[in-house]
């Protein structure tokens, strides 16, 4: 079903849902279901608390059912609520310390997000410290450092592009790693 | 609410992005400046936007329920609901 024609088709359901059509809800769900688990499982590995979370998302519409205008953009919605009820689930796991959940395995997907923000906290300071070790060289050592470790490229290229003779390369390179070593170390 | 990266770099910071999943479903002119950088090839994480919006549209990398997986959990939400009625 294209884009379109599912927007259409979920329009006419909503509205047919909200008159007080259960079959237009089983529709719903029949439509949507498939996306939800689709777009949950990149989120968690837990096949059945995302099968729950999924559960909790159409008894939470079916609530609203005289709030048609909530549930007006019905796609949006169901993900964004599957969204914040995995996220919940995942937020409970970690600040609970006790085993009353010990049906479920939420500790996976909790790391792996966990995992992830620290991930991706190292990766900016690395950037930041590579930026500020950068500002440490002159122009020309700049240059040779990112030609030989961003670009990979030989010595015999560097010689080429710069201009200069390989043992001038050489030395270049040498008194960048000094300069380095020394910003790194303040 | 969560808090925003800077940086959108992978699937993920897409698909957490409730103004993304917004402009995916609703087509809404909103936002449409902040993701519209991203439909460009050269951008870094093109590959990562189109990828997102796929997912949610379930056009690619689709992992489904079984039929009789479909059915066990739609007859669980209509005894919920039912459960709530009664």
């Amino acid at each position: 079903m294209s884009t379109k024609s599912l927007k259409d088709r979920t329009n006419e359901l909503v509205t047919a849902f909200c008159s007080g059509d259960d079959s237009a809800f089983s529709e719903l769900y029949d439509t949507y279901v498939h996306l939800l688990f689709n777009y949950g499982s990149r989120l968690t590995t837990n096949q059945e608390l995302l099968k729950d979370c999924i559960h909790d998302v159409f008894v939470k519409v079916y609530g609203k059912r005289n709030q048609q205008q909530a549930i007006r953009n019905f796609g949006s919605y169901v993900v964004i609520a599957l969204k914040n009820r995995l996220l919940d689930e995942f937020r409970r796991q970690t600040f609970t310390t006790d085993n009353a959940a010990e049906d479920y395995d939420y500790r996976q997907a909790a790391d792996d997000i966990e995992r992830d923000y620290i991930a991706d906290e190292r990766q900016l300071l690395q950037q930041e410290q590579v930026v500020r070790l950068m500002t440490s060289l002159t122009h020309r050592q700049r240059q040779a450092v990112t030609l030989y470790y961003l670009e990979q490229r030989k010595y015999e290229e560097i010689c080429s592009i710069m201009q200069m003779n390989y043992h001038s390369v050489r030395n270049l390179m040498h008194r960048s790693m000094l300069r380095l070593r020394e910003a790194a170390n303040l | 609410m969560m808090k925003k990266k800077a940086h959108y770099t992978k699937v993920e910071d897409f698909l957490l992005d409730d103004d993304f999943i917004r402009y995916t479903f609703d087509n809404s002119t909103e936002g449409v400046t902040r993701w519209s950088v991203f439909t460009t090839a050269a951008h870094p994480a093109h590959q990562a936007f189109l990828h997102a919006t796929n997912i949610l549209l379930h056009l690619d990398d689709c992992k489904q329920l079984t039929e009789s997986q479909v059915q066990r959990l739609k007859r669980r939400i209509f005894r919920s609901l039912n459960a709530v009625v009664n």
